[in-house]
């Protein structure tokens, strides 16, 4: 009796478990992840792929601090050129940069973030051209969502297109290698492409993002409309030296935009709602990027180890050039003294001469700030230039008045002519976009050598390097040391 | 009268013989291990069919025909002992435990095994081998205890585990670590969770024929720790208490001083203007440095006081070093007591108390076994602790003949404070070591004045902390200040449960259900303060909840059959395992109110985020025991594991052994009377590994949660592979146990060959394919390599001495063996991977590094070999050499981290009541990456801690050295990854000494105690290696790291038996 007993119990509970496992069993997926087929189902899920991308703009890279997103190369373009100075050694970072080390030390993390930031926009950019005619949704939510990912990419490959290529010189070839054209999903490697075919995607790119996005009226400042794609062509233009079409787009973009008044260019740059602003980052609390912050390093106010023992300065050379009667010169300080107008982090921070103040946090409790990616300050240099290159003197002078008399009421338009009036124009560029991102493109673009002498530039902070020839090897940076492995040797080092 | 004492004298020898012929014994069995007795000792008198067993209180009575008549009484574990009678009827026995270890009970999957008729290849470390050693992780124990097995303790943090690595290292991007078993189960928790005093023993599966019942999981070996149960009999409890003091264990670098210090930097500085860009002329050069020319060129110079931003000494900025680059005879240090950042970083408690208790016992129907521990280790690190407290209940019943169950039930409660030293924090600022061991030796702990060096103090006349505005070395932080202000804290509670049914439905066969069940709960607690650090400028609070939750369910019939002289013994069932971890994270900004630290007092939300991940495997298994006569051993598994972490196409897959032995003592023809024991056994099998993968590794993903604004956002994940599988090692082991001279010597020579296929590498995928934001450029995990691991394994036991007082003996492990790749990805014949690089015929831990040749006695360059005669290089003998180090290619180095033997030796001596043993581990060959010297041999770098080697730096043309020119703008070229930083890894470290007395009994008796012993014991003594400071044992792969140094452990303990 008991035998059959346990045997009954037995047999019942062998039976519950071996049914127990249902067919799905081992299907198991993740709860903070999703499959790709999920992601571009439908278009609302497409203008999520899209956020993401917008939200890489300010996120921590790969793990090194300066390099929050698009502000990491902001801070390397300046450190580059000649406008920026470091006041001491006590803080390290961006040191080795600023004494042009990293970007010819094909390891470094500054040309691994260059090279990978744009291609992890270019990817994701990739997979929404490739996915979004298929989804779910409205064709004109699909020409949009498409149109930002192509004026994405285009922007992408023209960042690193001047980083990693040589200098583009319109009337020639342009024949030596820039970066691999990946343009869709892929898992092989690309060689290198010229300079020149780079170039000529871009421009399909943003020409196909410019017909997307006419008539598309966005949410906020993060999203690539039509202006922001007008910019962005109108600096390739500017790059490729195509005068005409630099200066049209950059008429066109800023349409629409007014420049700030003179209180809100005092304001801290640090809000997106100002008018003159076209494309930016709105960075909110529970997102915020902490150290990896454009303000972590720039910022006069908010406290971290660079903003308290190594504040950066203007070049005197470029400050005494200032009109006393531009408010931007009241962005920095030749004293060194002006405790009411110039914060500090902390009573122990230091302070130097030419300190700044442009950029400020407006809760120091916060490393977050706006981060502005195109202004249109920016649109009517560009449009003041390519005139003026392309010999239009009169044209320049009243595009450049438009912005200097808006900085300094007794601006007077310009009577320079040629490359008088050229060099006016480059220093308005110089002060007016300081801290934003643009030196070391502008060097490269315009072929001028560094020239960090004749200022307050310390020869014991930058490694001797006070000067750098235009036509120097090192205006090239070299491509990341993972990718030539990765690739196994199909992308290919530049000369080193 | 004297017939009649005749008679009565034949009268009672014949009543004595008669009386003798019905004679029955009678005594008690005890163990001499702790003097309990043993119930179910075998007793057989010797030539006829009688025998018996003793009962649960170890008692016997059995009846012998006369007084020769010899009894054998023998149990497993314990030597087997022959008593002639005589004229006796109370035989007492006190059973020796087995030397020899040739009929030890093995723990292994799915059972227990006697080592004679055992096919496989384990190794159990028993409780008695470390229960006088005050270890609080059980891991600790394993390190030298066996060969076959490295242990590496990266950390020392109170409570932290080794890293366990059996037969060398089958896996190159998954896991190598091996499989953890807990009473039977794997185990998902923190083993520092187990209570050492708790384990009754630790068995290592080494080869197939052991681990393959554990299937996908097993290929790196399996651990399994089996808790202690009751023992049916006298009831026993046990305390145990030992205190100990902690120190560091590992010396630091030796590094220059402020007085050699300050004249170093100031020649860097002079070299990078001399031959640097700027190309100053040498006393120009000079001049600056010191801090005497301030312009030169129409360009601003300061001296090398602005490069190093402080003075420690008592003149002035530009009188510190001379013009001829010697310090200031007149200087002297300010505040030279502050600058020992390590020593004020080892400010900890520095003290391990450990306490338990526990009572055992049961009786015929049932046995138990209870304990409650409490452990309190404070490292010699500010805040590191660990407080344990843990209780264990293990209950089997036998209520009736056809049914018995049980319970073994865990539970824990740890909190600790670790400080931010762990290997995502290598170079943190925070990091103690990383900061004590690079900060230059100029810089002080304390605030103090720049002119007179005294303490600057604060309003309540305490000394300040200095943040180093002025500090190129870390600017702005100090990391003692900030480990003290900030908090780190975990609390975590754990329960650990298996429960088993058996039914004895026929004899010989049973059925057992088993339910096992893990639970560990991690809440972790961080504050980061709001003057100092990343809390700067408003304090931070982070809190995190890690849960695991896992099962283990399992249907099992085991039948065991004895047919004539055939045993046989086979099961078969099925397993479902499941496994679920929870995360849960919150973090504020903005401190509210001083000294709360719950997020509500926080006043700006930063993160929130919580995931869940689940894996599961679905199994099926079986194995067949088969002996003859216990001469001829065979044995069989096989496995069907389908497992959730791979792709529906290729989940489930065949995991099987096979393996046999050979008792060649036991034939009739092996008549050699000096061999105890000799046996040839030899197995092969397929196991797989999943660890390190991931819980969706085959599975293309985006990332959720990368919302812009509070517009929701994601990005690219993760790319697909759906062939994505186990990794497959084919273990092939054989080997010979003996012991010969009645256990006087024995032991075992082994040779495995662990090949392991559809190795999988994480390839790397273009850069400009895209990548993730956080993590940088895909790779896609992919069944693509092959590598073996082949070697040869000794163990010797000698019993050197062995008289009634004094007794030695000694162990010897042995390990040797060969990795080597032997299948690479298509198209990738070389991948490099930090200093190493995978290729076919090469070991994974080959060094691939770029060759330094030396230093140019003309200008103090540093040398690289190349291949590529660039205009930086140059021809030299045979040799093409070039200074630019990017210039220099990659090569193998014809060096590996792997050792070319390891091994440990395990001395013990005893004299009456005294034992002592004495525990070494070493290795020899085989070098070490010496990364933290490579950081301390930087050659210019303003502000971080310098090597007393650079002191052998070139200074003039002609001077013949191999240390370059000091040169800030020359860092990376002279001082870069090469072979110049590989150093050797041969080491000998003393792990453990212990001297054991035993108390006399009559002392005993006056407390009413049965037994008691005291010790003293120190843990990781002494190690000698080829350079102070550097951690050759550990890691694996020859790097090292700013770790927490392991500690030096030396305790006194007390254990009294009642």
């Amino acid at each position: 009796m008991k035998k059959i007993f346990s045997k009954v119990i037995l047999a019942f509970a062998f039976a519950v478990a071996f049914t127990s496992c249902k067919k799905d069993y081992l299907d198991t997926t993740p709860t903070e992840q999703v499959a790709p087929s999920t992601a571009f189902s439908t278009t609302t899920n497409g203008w999520a792929a899209l956020n993401g991308i917008h939200r890489i703009m300010y996120s921590q890279i790969f793990g090194v601090q300066a390099q929050g997103g698009q502000s990491g190369n902001m801070l390397y373009m300046d450190v580059l050129g000649e406008d920026m100075v470091f006041n001491t050694s006590a803080s390290t970072w961006l040191l080795s940069d600023y004494k042009w080390i990293q970007h010819r030390n094909t390891p470094s993390s500054i040309l691994y973030y260059h090279y990978q930031f744009y291609y992890v926009i270019i990817g994701n950019a990739n997979m929404i051209i490739a996915n979004i005619d298929a989804a779910t949704g409205s064709d004109a939510d699909k020409k949009v969502i498409k149109g930002q990912a192509l004026a994405y990419r285009a922007w992408a490959y023209y960042q690193m297109v001047q980083l990693f290529g040589e200098r583009y010189i319109a009337g020639t070839p342009n024949s030596s290698l820039a970066v691999p054209l990946v343009l869709q999903p892929s898992t092989t490697a690309t060689p290198r492409s010229t300079v020149a075919e780079v170039y000529a995607q871009i421009n399909a790119d943003i020409d196909q993002a410019i017909a997307n996005l006419t008539g598309y009226g966005r949410a906020n400042k993060s999203h690539l409309n039509v202006n922001v794609a007008q910019g962005i062509k109108a600096r390739i233009a500017l790059t490729q030296q195509n005068w005409a079409v630099a200066a049209q787009l950059a008429k066109e973009a800023r349409a629409g935009f007014t420049l700030m008044t003179n209180a809100q260019y005092l304001g801290g740059f640090n809000d997106y709602m100002n008018n003159e602003w076209i494309w930016a980052s709105r960075i909110q609390a529970d997102q915020t990027s902490f150290f990896y912050s454009f303000f972590a390093y720039m910022s006069a106010n908010y406290s971290t180890g660079v903003t308290r023992s190594s504040p950066k300065s203007i070049n005197s050379a470029l400050y005494n050039k200032i009109s006393a009667t531009d408010v931007r010169k009241k962005l920095w300080d030749p004293t060194g003294k002006n405790t009411a107008e110039f914060p500090i982090p902390t009573s122990g921070s230091s302070r130097f001469t030419y300190i700044s103040n442009k950029f400020r946090v407006a809760d120091v409790n916060l490393s977050i700030g706006d981060v502005p990616y195109m202004r249109a300050a920016e649109l009517y240099l560009i449009e003041a230039e390519a005139l003026a290159r392309s010999g239009n003197d009169a044209g320049a002078a009243a595009a450049l008045y438009t912005l200097a008399v808006n900085r300094d009421t007794k601006y007077v338009l310009s009577s320079n002519t040629g490359t008088a009036l050229i060099d006016e124009i480059m220093v308005q560029r110089r002060v007016e976009l300081w801290g934003e991102g643009f030196r070391f493109y502008d060097l490269k673009r315009t072929n001028v050598a560094l020239d960090r002498t004749g200022a307050n530039h310390n020869a014991s902070f930058t490694n001797g390097v006070l000067s750098v020839p235009a036509s120097d090897i090192r205006w090239q940076f070299l491509i990341p040391q993972d990718e030539i492995n990765n690739t196994n040797g199909v992308v290919v080092q530049n000369p080193q | 009268m004297q017939k009649l004492l005749q008679s009565l004298f034949i009268l009672i020898f014949i009543a004595g013989s008669a009386l003798a012929q019905e004679r029955t014994i009678t005594g008690t069995v005890i163990s001499k291990d702790d003097g309990q007795p043993i119930p179910s000792v075998g007793i057989i008198v010797n030539g006829t069919k009688s025998s018996t067993q003793t009962a649960v209180n170890g008692t016997y009575s059995i009846k012998v025909s006369n007084t020769n008549a010899v009894l054998s009484f023998s149990y497993v574990g314990y030597k087997t002992q022959v008593i002639t009678v005589g004229t006796r009827t109370t035989i007492n026995v006190t059973l020796l435990g087995d030397e020899n270890q040739l009929n030890e009970v093995l723990v292994v999957a799915y059972g227990k095994v006697n080592k004679s008729t055992f096919t496989g290849s384990t190794a159990q470390i028993n409780n008695a081998e470390f229960a006088k050693r005050p270890i609080t992780n059980v891991l600790n124990a394993i390190a030298g205890s066996a060969p076959g097995i490295q242990a590496s303790s990266a950390s020392g943090a109170p409570g932290t585990s080794p890293s366990i690595r059996i037969r060398g290292f089958g896996s190159i991007n998954a896991s190598n670590d091996a499989l953890f078993v807990v009473d039977g189960a794997v185990y998902n928790g923190d083993i520092s969770n187990i209570d050492p005093d708790d384990v009754a023993s630790v068995s290592l599966l080494k080869d197939a024929s052991t681990a393959a019942l554990y299937g996908s999981r097993g290929g790196n070996g399996v651990v399994m720790i089996t808790t202690k149960k009751g023992r049916s009999g006298k009831d026993a409890l046990q305390f145990k208490a030992s205190v100990g003091l902690v120190s560091r264990g590992l010396p630091e670098y030796e590094r220059v001083n402020a007085q050699q210090y300050y004249p170093l930097m100031w020649e860097t500085y002079r070299n990078t203007m001399q031959y640097g860009s700027l190309k100053i002329p040498r006393d120009v050069a000079n001049s600056i440095a010191s801090g005497l020319t301030t312009s030169y060129g129409n360009n601003t110079y300061s001296g090398i006081k602005s490069q190093l931003g402080y003075n420690p000494f008592n003149v002035a900025d530009n009188a510190i070093v001379g013009t001829d680059g010697t310090l200031n005879p007149n200087a002297s240090l300010l505040y030279g007591d502050d600058l020992d950042w390590a020593d004020q970083a080892a400010q900890g408690g520095k003290k391990r108390q450990n306490y338990s208790l526990s009572y055992s016992g049961g009786g015929e129907k049932n046995d138990y076994f209870t304990s409650v521990g409490y452990t309190n280790e404070e490292g010699y690190l500010i805040k590191s602790t660990l407080k344990r407290y843990n209780g264990r209940i293990n209950v089997n019943s036998r209520p009736t003949k056809w049914f018995n169950t049980g319970f073994n039930l865990a539970g824990n409660y740890s909190t600790s404070q670790f400080a931010n030293v762990d290997a995502d924090s290598q170079t943190a600022s925070i990091n103690p070591f990383f900061i004590s061991r690079f900060m230059g030796p100029i810089y002080p702990v304390h605030l103090h004045d720049a002119t007179t060096g005294a303490l600057v103090l604060d309003g309540t006349g305490q000394p300040q902390y200095d943040i180093g505005a002025l500090r190129p070395f870390v600017s702005g932080r100090n990391a003692i200040f900030e480990n003290l202000n900030d908090t780190q804290t975990a609390a975590k509670g754990a329960l650990n449960g298996r429960g088993y049914a058996t039914f004895n439905i026929l004899p010989g066969l049973k059925a057992t259900t088993n339910i096992s069940f893990d639970f560990q709960d991690i809440q972790e607690r961080m504050y980061d303060n709001p003057l100092v650090g990343d809390g700067s400028p408003s304090g931070r609070a982070y809190q995190y909840s890690y849960r695991t939750t896992s099962y283990t369910f399992s249907q099992m019939l085991d039948y065991t059959k004895k047919i004539g002289k055939h045993n046989f013994n086979i099961i078969g069932g099925h397993e479902n395992y499941s496994y679920k971890y929870n995360y849960l994270t919150g973090s504020r900004s903005g401190q509210i109110v001083d000294g709360i630290t719950e997020l509500v007092n926080f006043a700006t939300i930063l993160n929130t985020n919580s995931y869940e991940r689940n894996a599961t495997i679905d199994s099926y298994l079986s194995r067949l025991s088969y002996d003859f006569d216990g001469k001829y051993l065979l044995s069989a598994s096989l496995r069907r594991d389908g497992n959730s972490k791979f792709g529906p196409e290729v989940r489930w897959a065949n995991f099987w052994s096979l393996g046999a032995g050979w008792n060649i003592n036991k034939e009739s023809f092996f008549k050699v009377d000096w061999v105890d024991q000799l046996k040839l056994r030899g197995s092969y099998g397929v196991l797989g590994n999943d660890g390190g993968l991931g819980y969706y590794p085959y599975q293309a993903l985006y990332n959720l949660g990368r919302n812009n604004q509070n517009e929701a956002g994601f990005v690219q994940g993760a790319l697909e592979n759906s062939n994505l599988t186990w990794e497959t090692s084919k273990n092939f082991d054989t080997g010979i146990d003996f012991s010969v001279l009645k256990g006087r010597l024995s032991g075992s020579v082994e040779y495995f060959n662990r090949a392991t296929s559809g190795l999988i590498f994480a390839v790397q995928q273009p850069l400009s394919n895209g990548g993730t934001y956080n993590n940088g450029n895909f790779e896609i995990n992919t069944n693509i390599g092959s590598l073996y691991n082949r070697g040869v394994e000794l163990s010797v036991t000698g019993q050197v001495v062995k008289s009634k007082d004094f007794t030695y003996s000694a162990t010897l492990n042995l390990t040797r063996f060969k990795n080597q790749i032997t299948k690479m990805p298509v198209g990738q014949p070389l991948i490099q991977d930090g200093t190493k690089a995978y290729s076919v015929g090469h070991s994974i831990y080959d060094f691939y590094l770029r060759e330094f040749y030396g230093v140019d006695p003309d200008n103090g360059n540093a040398l690289y070999k190349t291949n590529n005669l660039s205009a930086n290089a140059r021809v030299i003998g045979q040799d093409t050499v070039t200074t630019v180090l990017a210039e220099a290619n990659y090569r193998y180095t014809g060096d590996s981290s792997i050792p070319d033997l390891y091994g440990s030796m395990l001395h013990s001596f005893s004299y009456k009541n005294f034992t002592l043993g004495v525990n070494f581990t070493f290795q020899t060959g085989g070098k070490v990456y010496d990364s933290a010297y490579a950081s301390l041999m930087h050659g210019g770098t303003y502000g971080t801690a310098m090597s007393v080697d650079a002191l052998n730096r070139w200074q003039n043309p002609g001077d013949i050295t191999d240390v370059p020119r000091l040169d800030n703008g020359q860092v990376p070229n002279f001082a870069g990854g090469s072979t110049r930083w590989l150093t050797s890894a041969t080491y000998f470290q003393l792990n453990n000494v212990t001297l054991n007395y035993n108390l006399p009994k009559t002392w005993m008796e006056s407390i009413g105690a049965e037994r008691a012993s005291i010790y003293v014991s120190g843990d990781n003594l002494a190690i000698a290696a080829k350079r102070k400071g550097m951690g050759a044992s550990t890691s694996f792969n020859g790097t090292v790291g700013n770790n927490y140094n392991f500690s030096r452990i030396i305790s006194l303990g007390a254990t009294v038996n009642f």
